[in-house]
C-alpha cells in the first residue's frame, strides 16, 4: 500500500477520504478488539483460543511432520481462497447479533402472524396452581409488532384477550362483556400473563440483544433456519428468560419457533413457553381491540365493578 | 514480531468505517469486520501480517460486504442512525452554526453520492481514498489493475456530477 499524496489528490478522493475519516473517528476500536478476542474464543472461530492476541507472535512456524506440512499447504490454499476470494467460497457466516437485529426489523413491519403457544408453568413458580395460567395449556396467538390477541381454543369456552396499539390490555368474555385496562392499570396477574404468555418480539429481542450471550448453532445443510441459543451472562440476573432457543428463518428473518424459559424479575423460574409460527395472514385492526371481540361494539364500556367480575370469571375458568 | 492487539487497534477504525460505508449499517459493519479479523487471526501463522495484514483485511472486508449486500434485500429505514451515519462527536464550539450546517450537508451529500455508485466502483473509490495502491485495490476486488483504474475513474466522474454543487470547479 502506498501513502496518499495530498498535493496531487483528486478532489473527489479528498471528499471520500474525509468522509471515511469522519466515520472512522466514531469507531471504538478497543470495543471491537474485545469482540475479536471473544470471537477467538468461540468454538470453531480460531485455532488459537488465546486469551490475548498478544500471545501470538509472528512469524510462527510450528514444526510439523511432512504429512502435516502437506495438509497445511492444502489448508492454506483453501484458506486463502476462502479468505481473499470470499465470493467463490460463499457468504460469510452471519453472526447471531446480526440475525436477531434483522429479525427485529422483520417483526417491526405491520404483518400479522399467528403462533401456537404451548405454556407449561414451573411447578415451583408463582403461577403454579393459579387460575387460568397455573396449568399447561395451548392457545393461538396473533401478533403484529407488540400488539397481540388470543382466544380460547376450547369449544365450551368463549373468551379472548389482547393488547392494542395504545398498550391497553383488554379481556372479553362471552362476546358480551369486556374491559380494557390502560397501561399500568391491569391486575398484576394479567400483566404477568401478558408478559409471559405472549410474544412481544421487538421488546424481547431488545432485551436479548442488550444483555445475553448468543451462540449460533451451525445449521445443517439444507436447513432453512438459523438456531440461536440465548443464555445469561455470568453474574447476570436471568430476566426475562434464563435461557432460550430461537429459530430464525434464513430467508425472511422471521421467528419460526421460540422456546423461552421465562423467569420472574428476581430470576426465579416461571414457565417454559414455546411459540411455533403456524400462519401469516392479514388481520383486521379490530381484532387487536376489545370492541373487535364484542357482539355489540357500540355498547358503552362496562362500569368499574363489572370488570373485576369479568376478570375473575375468566380467571376462574381454569382448564 | 507483530503486536496483534496494536495491529487490530490501528486498523479497526478504518475497516469499520469502510464496511459501514459499503453496507450503510454500522452494526452489520462491525459484525463483518469482527468476523474478518477472527478469520485472519485464526490463520495468523500463515500470513505476514506486518507486511500484508492491512491489504488482506480490506480485501476480506470488501468481499464480505459484497456478499452481505448481495443476499440482503434492499429496505428503506426511517431510523436515523441505521444508515451508518453515526453522530460525530467533535468539539464544535468554535464553529459558526452556518458552517456546521454546510459541513453536515456536505457529509450527507458525499454519503448519498457514494450510495448511488455501483458496489465495485464504490469499493474501489473508497479503498483509493483510504490510501491503497492500485495493485492492492485490484487484488481486493479480484480484478486487474487496469480495470481497478477504470472503476476509480468512473466512480470519480459520477461523484463529480453528484457533488457538482459542492465542488469549486468542474472536475474532469
Amino acid at each position: 500500500m502506498s501513502a496518499a499524496e495530498p498535493m496531487s489528490e483528486h478532489p473527489v478522493d479528498a471528499l471520500v477520504r474525509d468522509h471515511l475519516r469522519r466515520q472512522a473517528s466514531t469507531v471504538d476500536a478497543a470495543a471491537l478488539l474485545a469482540r475479536v478476542r471473544a470471537g477467538q474464543g468461540e468454538p470453531g472461530a480460531s485455532a488459537t483460543g488465546a486469551d490475548s492476541l498478544r500471545s501470538l507472535t509472528l512469524p510462527a512456524r510450528p514444526k510439523r511432520r511432512w504429512l502435516r506440512a502437506l495438509l497445511g499447504l492444502a489448508a492454506a490454499a483453501a484458506a486463502l481462497l476462502a479468505f481473499v476470494g470470499g465470493r467463490v467460497s460463499g457468504p460469510v457466516q452471519a453472526r447471531p447479533e446480526v440475525i436477531l437485529r434483522e429479525a427485529r426489523q422483520a417483526h417491526a413491519l405491520p404483518v400479522d402472524r399467528c403462533y401456537l403457544v404451548q405454556f407449561v408453568p414451573d411447578p415451583n413458580g408463582p403461577l403454579a396452581g393459579r387460575p387460568l395460567f397455573g396449568q399447561p395449556r395451548q392457545t393461538r396467538l396473533w401478533t403484529r409488532g407488540d400488539r397481540f390477541w388470543a382466544e380460547s381454543m376450547r369449544a365450551n369456552e368463549r373468551w379472548a384477550w389482547g393488547q392494542d396499539d395504545q398498550g391497553n390490555i383488554w379481556i372479553a368474555s362471552g362476546g358480551q362483556d369486556g374491559h380494557s385496562f390502560a397501561p399500568g392499570e391491569a391486575p398484576e396477574l394479567l400483566s404477568l400473563a401478558a408478559d409471559v404468555c405472549t410474544l412481544r418480539v421487538e421488546t424481547l429481542l431488545d432485551q436479548v440483544l442488550a444483555g445475553y450471550l448468543l451462540e449460533h448453532e451451525k445449521p445443517d445443510v439444507g436447513t432453512a433456519t438459523h438456531r440461536i441459543h440465548v443464555r445469561p451472562r455470568p453474574g447476570q440476573t436471568p430476566w426475562p428468560v434464563r435461557g432460550a432457543v430461537l429459530d430464525v428463518d434464513a430467508e425472511t428473518r422471521v421467528l419460526r419457533r421460540l422456546v423461552l424459559q421465562r423467569t420472574t424479575r428476581d430470576g426465579r423460574p416461571l414457565a417454559t413457553v414455546t411459540f411455533t409460527l403456524i400462519e401469516t395472514q392479514t388481520q383486521d385492526d379490530l381484532r387487536y381491540q376489545l370492541r373487535g371481540h364484542l357482539e355489540d361494539p357500540s355498547s358503552p364500556p362496562t362500569p368499574l365493578p363489572l370488570r373485576w367480575r369479568i376478570l375473575l370469571a375468566a380467571l376462574r375458568r381454569a382448564p | 514480531v507483530v503486536d496483534l492487539d496494536a495491529w487490530v487497534l490501528a486498523t479497526a477504525a478504518d475497516a469499520v468505517a469502510y464496511a459501514a460505508s459499503l453496507l450503510r449499517n454500522r452494526a452489520a459493519a462491525e459484525d463483518v469486520v469482527q468476523d474478518c479479523y477472527c478469520r485472519l487471526l485464526a490463520r495468523a501463522d500463515r500470513y505476514d501480517l506486518a507486511r500484508d495484514g492491512r491489504k488482506l483485511l480490506f480485501a476480506a472486508v470488501t468481499n464480505a460486504c459484497i456478499n452481505v449486500r448481495s443476499r440482503t434485500r434492499p429496505v428503506n429505514s426511517f431510523d436515523e442512525g441505521e444508515n451508518g451515519l453515526e453522530p460525530i462527536v467533535t468539539d464544535r464550539r468554535a464553529e459558526p452554526p452556518d458552517h456546521a450546517v454546510q459541513r453536515r450537508e456536505l457529509e450527507l451529500a458525499v454519503s448519498d453520492a457514494l450510495q448511488r455508485l455501483p458496489a465495485m466502483q464504490r469499493a474501489a473509490l473508497e479503498l483509493k481514498g483510504l490510501g491503497h495502491s492500485l495493485q492492492d485495490i485490484a487484488e481486493a476486488l479480484n480484478t486487474s489493475a487496469g480495470n481497478a483504474g477504470v472503476l476509480i475513474h468512473r466512480a470519480r466522474q459520477a461523484m463529480a456530477i453528484y457533488l457538482a454543487p459542492y465542488l469549486e470547479e468542474p472536475v474532469g
